[in-house]
């Protein structure tokens, strides 16, 4: 009996508690809260606009400013998104609550990553139930591609998972909440707000800025959902563009997909392989819809609040954008990209076929790409997007180009022209021209082999900018423009990181009540990573001053500055963080914060993990020099004297470009003298022979150091070697007994400015001359500048590595660099200047003209072409024995080019300006910090 | 195939059925094997050739010590080197290399580190203990060569246990797959309950702290408090994790009538480093215990400095057999000093006291707090730096919202102990008592229920992976 009893308990039991599952605690809700939500959102309207998407179209669309820009009532632009969503959301959502209830817009807008279009799959758990909870009843398209199963018999299943997950949440987070709240508050009912503040202060943010620290290529989820990985896609067979497509176009909407921006510093956010981008872009443009990539709109990181999520005038830029696109559709007019040619990388085998160039030309002429539009095609594999960034220190942005990197180029058409593409080695700064005659076929521009390049731009024969500031493009030459390994084959390019990758946006107030203000600026310390939670060599030189006072805690993680308080500060190379001695805010309490250099700064001798302790590492600043005493007993081994030196140094923060002037002396004399630029490289090694041999006895033999360059830097003497042809090799280690014997014989002069400054540039001076607008030396490539600088009525050369003494000719002024305090005039002359390279150059000074008058019986037309700070290109033509030709601007410009169709032109000027005399005063005259004489 | 699929559910159900639907041990053993080479085929097809090639070559070296006694030694060497010989490429070499380059980076010599960049075999480190068990022992005389290649292929190769373990020594399951086996419905009920507790253990416990713990280790610079939480967290997460493998494993083994042994033996109740590894991992440790750290022992002059070099090497291996990164050579380090230290000190206490539950109690908490934390932090990081910055930083400040962060982490390892210590209680209590009544059947089956439902509402199709898969 009592088996019988217990049989009918093991059947019985189990089916109670399924039962009751099933009729009670796994029961639907009839409606959503969701679902009711967006019914509500359209009955408000009728909806003229629907924008969908995820999280992304959430921020990037601002729906006021788009209704205001397409004339119609707020409530006619509805936005319908969801956390995460992909098209599976997008179709879901415009099937049953847009068309299902009836409403009938005139533009469907889908606002996000490509990816995020293309993929037929949701973003995990959560997202997959936001996806079920937007189902209806027959959902063969979806259950077919994204659930990959007969929907009939599992979407029960998955609404009661879906209905589970939720209880789960609710479960789990009740029980932690009460804890939560019940430690902290001893109220359970607190734990929620308690858990929210905490996640938002010290788990995500400090998650995003150890992204931001890492910039990983591509997107991290914080859910643990790794980036979509799309290769091998069939975009017709599995993704629900082509569905997306019918469906709006079948309700009698314009479907208009807009690819999204991401932070240039994460544009691989969005990695799509270019076949799959290409057949998404088809089906969408056979189906009738509209495809519009906006990723090139010039946002910097500073319109990103966080990795993908644009502020809120961010936001305003991109929905104007969008707006222009959507009225365009609404009008029945193309729509215009508003993306200009960018750099796109390739990966797999080099494609040296012609057959293969030609298919990729018929691909883009079977797309309707106009020249210069948006392209992506790479030959096979994965393509990543190297948008142009704003450099520091520069107005203009520019293309990164890594080292060893190339462009390729094609033109429009199959004549042969003659391009040039301006660059700058980074760092240096050196203009690097490079000229390559372009046909239809595409061709490789080498880049340099050993350091980075910013590319400026790419002019054509007839001083046209091809590729550049999209304002000034004249029919866009370039077909389109990609970015090569040129010296170690094809293959997938690393996504080109600038190095600017790790601004901290302003911080602000810290919600723990703790300030924390980042100061932007452009702090150009070659020390990028220096202060680095982690990094083998914190020992930066930056000091924050409170009032003067160095604050106590510098050089701290940057991660625990604004939680730690009580001036604690870090910094990176473009930003400043601190947190006050007492707590207030910066802002407004009062007191003035300064930035200086401790030029006494020792770096810790704190072991950290897999290196030895930091010895040798010695801070340089921009006119310091160092001097390291050869006077060894042992170079008297040397008998016949040394011949050559030889020399080991790890440039621990160093950037391309970067300088070092190494001099061996005797007493004052110089007997050699060599100077380094650091190549990328994190050692840097010299050999070479010395003019004459060094005899074994002289003392006062020394070596010394300059940092040339830049603004200093953090440096390991690894081994400084003299070496004679008998008895052989000397070494003389630098540090024999743990030490190094460095004498400062010369210290740059440490600079403070206050919070509010922009730059700290120690022994520099900055001089504003409005005159020169925007005018630089990497926009006229040095030389070509038609400023001269005097330092107490001597002429100064322009920046000379060399020498310590010398100016450059910056966006933002002149930037003079002397060792000594002299007065500094300076003077903007007109040309003609000569280049090195023989050719010839006209200013035209702003609100001037100039007047170029032929010899007699020149004959034919004329025509010249000037060049404005803004890069735009003007023009005039005229016939020459019609008289002199007259060439008028209102800012300053420079003449590049100028002939005449029979012979050449002589210039004449008729009426030169007289060049105008200014004078400077110093701008790093403000009261120095304690400590820093 | 994970454990934790709906795709293992359909296998399982299938072999099961088939499985007691033939006649005969040998038919079962084919199918077995069959089955093991789809569970294990699954993850990626030509990892069952190189298990089969494991297989086969222990068979043939066993075989030829039997045939050859004289030359022994050298069968068991070409065992050794064919198998660590795979391990090592596929798991050690691109660490070996990396290091070799960081070295000569160094040094000054510029060398591009020239790896592999193979895909590590889901349980390698296992079978390739299990299979070399097998040799170890015949060479020791200790087991007879097996002529029979199918049973050797069924015991290198069984699918409950092949990926995570427990590591089977030959000497046991090599006679169970020998024997016949009868179907036992009671085995059945009990096979079921264990693994559908194993699954729990993974699902809800393990898989819902994992998001907590993950998160705190993304933030670059944690606090003392919140890693120390996510470190705690982190050890239930792994306990219920990796016992819960186990629980499945032995489950599901235990339907198909085989016993394999318990892997765990709350091992969060050990007062000291040595009790701990005798309740962690049991069956690594027992297999480190007899085959490296007793050799080890026993060779050379006896004295403080062997065992201190046995233990030590032997904790280098076990950390290394975890996986090829400095954090766990670290791990291995940490734990072989712990381990002197106890085995050494131990000793010196008097035996009144190491009897006292106060001392016991105090020896735990110690434990717990102190040795064992450390060790999840270099069991979960694996930055080498980080962990050093970690262990060197726990004196800085700590805002509120860290300590609520860190509440936040510790609520959920305080939440996922429950179960695991209401489980031990009925352990103890109620099952002894219910073993015998008529009752057990309804509670089973209300049980399977349960566990199915809570199955069904915390499952996660982006759920983790054993942590274990990747040894």
């Amino acid at each position: 009996m009592t088996r019988i009893v217990a049989a009918a308990l093991a059947v019985f039991v189990p089916l109670a508690i399924v039962l009751g599952a099933a009729s009670q605690g796994v029961s639907l809700r009839a409606r959503p809260a969701i679902v009711e939500a967006f019914e509500e959102r359209l009955a408000l309207g009728p909806p003229e606009v629907v924008v969908l998407g995820s999280s992304l179209a959430n921020t990037d669309v601002d729906e006021g400013l788009l209704a205001d820009r397409l004339g119609v009532p707020r409530r006619q632009v509805v936005a319908l998104t969801l956390p995460r969503a992909t098209a599976p959301h997008a179709y879901a959502i415009l099937r049953n609550r847009v068309f299902g209830g009836g409403h009938r817009p005139s533009v469907v807008l889908w606002v996000g990553a490509l990816t995020a279009l293309a993929t037929p799959d949701v973003l995990g758990d959560e997202a997959a139930e936001r996806l079920v909870r937007q189902l209806e009843g027959d959902e063969d398209v979806l259950a077919r591609k994204t659930f990959g199963l007969g929907a009939a018999l599992w979407l029960p299943v998955l609404r009661a998972k879906a209905e589970a997950s939720r209880w789960r949440g609710e479960f789990v987070g009740a029980a932690r909440h009460g804890l939560v709240g019940l430690v902290w508050a001893q109220d359970p009912a607190a734990g929620a707000r308690l858990e929210q503040r905490a996640r938002r202060t010290v788990l995500r943010e400090a998650a995003l800025v150890r992204q931001r620290a890492v910039a990983r290529p591509t997107a991290l989820g914080l859910d643990g959902v790794d980036a979509l990985d799309l290769r091998g896609l069939d975009v017709a067979r599995d993704s629900l563009v082509g569905d997306l497509v019918s469906l709006a176009v079948g309700g009698g909407a314009v479907p208009v997909f807009v690819r999204a921006p991401f932070p240039p510093t994460h544009a691989t956010n969005d990695l799509v392989p270019a076949e799959v981008e290409a057949a998404v872009i088809d089906a969408i443009r056979e189906g009738g819809g509209v495809y519009l990539d906006l990723r090139d709109l010039g946002l910097g990181d500073d319109a990103f609040r966080d990795m993908r999520h644009l502020t809120r005038e961010g936001a305003g830029r991109f929905t104007e954008a969008v707006a222009e696109a959507v009225a365009s559709v609404r009008d029945g007019r193309a729509v215009a990209s508003a993306a200009p040619g960018r750099v796109v990388g390739v990966d797999g085998p080099p494609p040296s076929d012609p057959a293969q160039w030609a298919a990729i030309a018929r691909a883009l002429a079977a797309r309707g790409l106009s020249d210069a539009s948006p392209v992506a095609d790479t030959p096979s594999g994965l393509a990543w997007r190297g948008p142009r960034v704003d450099r520091p220190n520069h107005p203009l942005p520019a293309w990164w180009l890594g080292a060893g990197q190339g462009l390729i180029v094609a033109r429009g058409d199959t004549s042969e022209a003659t391009w040039v593409v301006h660059g700058r080695r980074v760092g240096g700064g050196e203009a690097v021209r490079r000229e390559v005659v372009v046909r239809g076929d595409p061709v490789v521009i080498p880049g340099e082999r050993d350091a980075a390049l910013w590319v400026e731009a790419i002019e054509d024969d007839r001083g046209r900018i091809v590729l550049g500031d999209p304002a000034a493009r004249f029919g866009g030459a370039a077909r389109w423009i990609g970015g090569v390994h040129v010296d170690t084959g094809w293959r997938l390019a690393t996504p080109p990181a600038p190095p600017d990758i790790d601004v901290i946006p302003g911080v602000g107030t810290g919600a723990s009540g703790l300030p924390a203000l980042v100061v932007p600026g452009s702090f150009a310390f070659a020390d990028e990573g220096a202060d680095r939670q982690g990094h083998p060599h914190r020992c930066s030189p930056l000091r924050v001053l409170e009032d003067g006072v160095p604050l106590p805690r510098p050089s701290r993680p940057c991660g625990i500055v604004q939680r730690e308080g009580g001036g604690a500060s870090c910094h990176r190379r473009d930003a400043v963080l601190f947190s006050t001695t007492d707590g207030t805010d910066p802002r407004t309490n009062g007191r003035t914060y300064t930035v200086a250099l401790d030029r006494d700064r020792v770096c810790d001798r704190r072991w950290v993990a897999g290196t030895s302790p930091e010895r040798h590492l010695l801070w340089v600043y921009p006119g310091d020099a160092l001097t390291l005493p050869l006077d060894s007993p042992a170079r008297e081994r040397l008998v016949d004297g040394a011949d050559r030196i030889a020399l080991t140094i790890d440039a621990v923060t160093a950037r391309p470009g970067e300088a070092l002037v190494w001099t061996l002396s005797v007493g004052e004399t110089v007997v050699w003298q060599r100077w380094t630029v650091a190549d990328g490289r994190a050692r840097w090694t010299v050999h070479d022979a010395l003019p004459a041999p060094l005899p074994p006895t002289p003392e006062g033999v020394v070596l010394r150091l300059r940092h040339a360059d830049r603004d200093g830097g953090l440096f390991r003497i690894v081994r400084v070697s003299l070496g004679g042809t008998r008895p052989g090799e000397l070494v003389e280690p630098p540090d024999p007994g743990g030490v190094i014997p460095v004498q400062w014989t010369q210290r740059g002069v440490p600079a403070a400015l206050s919070a509010r400054a922009v730059r700290v540039a120690p022994s520099r001076l900055r001089v504003d001359v409005p005159a020169l607008d925007r005018w630089d030396d990497a926009r006229v490539g040095g030389p070509w500048s038609p400023v001269r600088v005097e330092a107490d009525g001597t002429p100064l050369a322009r920046r000379d590595l060399t020498a310590g003494d010398g100016f450059a000719h910056r966006a933002d002024g002149l930037l003079v660099h002397a060792a000594a305090q002299p007065r500094v005039s300076w003077a903007v002359s007109d040309g003609p200047w000569r280049a090195p390279d023989g050719a010839e150059a006209l200013w035209i000074l702003p609100g001037t003209a100039r007047v170029v008058a032929f010899p007699p019986g020149t004959h034919g037309i004329w025509s010249a072409t000037w060049r404005t700070a803004d890069g735009r290109i003007h023009g005039a033509e005229g016939r020459a024995e019609a008289g002199p030709a007259v060439l008028a601007s209102e800012t300053l410009a420079l003449v590049t080019s100028m002939a005449v169709s029979r012979g050449d032109a002589t210039w004449t000027v008729v009426a030169p300006p007289t060049p105008r005399v200014g004078t400077a005063a110093r701008r790093d005259s403000l009261p120095r910090p304690p400590g820093v004489p | 195939m994970s454990f934790v699929s709906l795709d293992f559910v359909a296998l399982m159900a299938i072999v099961y059925v088939a499985y007691w639907a033939l006649r005969g041990r040998r038919a079962q053993n084919m199918l077995l094997v069959a089955a093991s080479a789809v569970f294990y085929g699954w993850i990626h097809p030509w990892f069952v050739l190189l298990m089969g090639f494991s297989a086969v070559l222990d068979y043939t070296v066993a075989r030829a010590m039997a045939a050859d006694p004289g030359r022994k030694g050298r069968w068991l060497g070409l065992s050794l080197a064919g198998n660590l010989g795979l391990l090592g490429a596929f798991k050690y070499f691109d660490f070996f290399a990396a290091n070799v380059a960081a070295v000569a980076g160094a040094l000054g010599v510029s060398v591009s580190p020239w790896t592999l960049g193979l895909l590590l075999p889901a349980g390698i480190s296992f079978y390739t203990f299990q299979t070399l068990s097998y040799t170890i022992d015949v060479y020791r005389g200790r087991l007879a060569a097996r002529t029979d290649l199918l049973d050797v292929l069924v015991y290198v190769g069984f699918f409950p246990q092949l990926v995570a373990g427990p590591i089977e020594r030959a000497e046991r399951l090599l006679p169970q797959v020998e024997s016949d086996r009868a179907f036992s419905w009671v085995r059945t009920r009990s096979g079921l309950s264990l693994a559908l507790w194993g699954a729990v253990k993974k699902v809800c416990i393990a898989d819902v702290i994992s998001p907590y713990v993950d998160e705190v280790f993304l933030v670059e610079d944690p606090s003392f408090p919140m890693w120390f939480a996510a470190c705690w967290a982190f050890g239930v997460q792994i306990y219920a994790d990796f016992s819960g493998y186990t629980d499945i494993s032995r489950g599901t083994a235990r339907m198909l009538g085989f016993e394999l042994v318990d892997n765990f033996d709350r091992p969060y109740r050990a007062a000291s480093t040595p009790e701990f590894w005798r309740r962690w991992h049991i069956s690594l440790s027992s297999w480190v215990g007899d085959y490296l750290y007793t050799p080890l022992l026993r060779s050379g002059r006896a004295g403080p400095a062997r065992t201190l070099g046995a233990i030590l090497v032997t904790f280098l291996a076990i950390g290394l057999w975890h996986g090829a990164s400095w954090n766990f050579v670290l791990l291995g380090l940490y734990n072989g000093v712990w381990m002197a230290f106890y085995t050494f000190a131990t000793p010196l206490v008097p035996a009144r006291v190491r009897g006292n539950p106060v001392a016991w109690g105090a020896g735990v908490l110690f434990h717990t707090l102190v040795v064992l934390q450390p060790t999840a932090l270099m069991f979960r990081e694996r930055d080498i730096g980080q962990i050093v910055h970690r262990l060197g930083d726990v004196a800085g400040p700590v805002t509120h919202e860290e300590w609520v962060a860190a509440t936040i982490v510790a609520s959920m390892a305080v939440l996922g102990s429950l179960p695991l210590s209401v489980a031990h209680a009925w352990e103890d209590h109620v099952l002894p008592r219910l073993a015998r009544s008529p009752l057990l059947l309804p509670v089973q089956t209300t049980g399977w229920t349960l566990a199915m439902i809570v199955i069904f509402v915390f499952y996660r199709d982006v759920s983790q992976d054993f942590v274990y898969f990747e040894f």
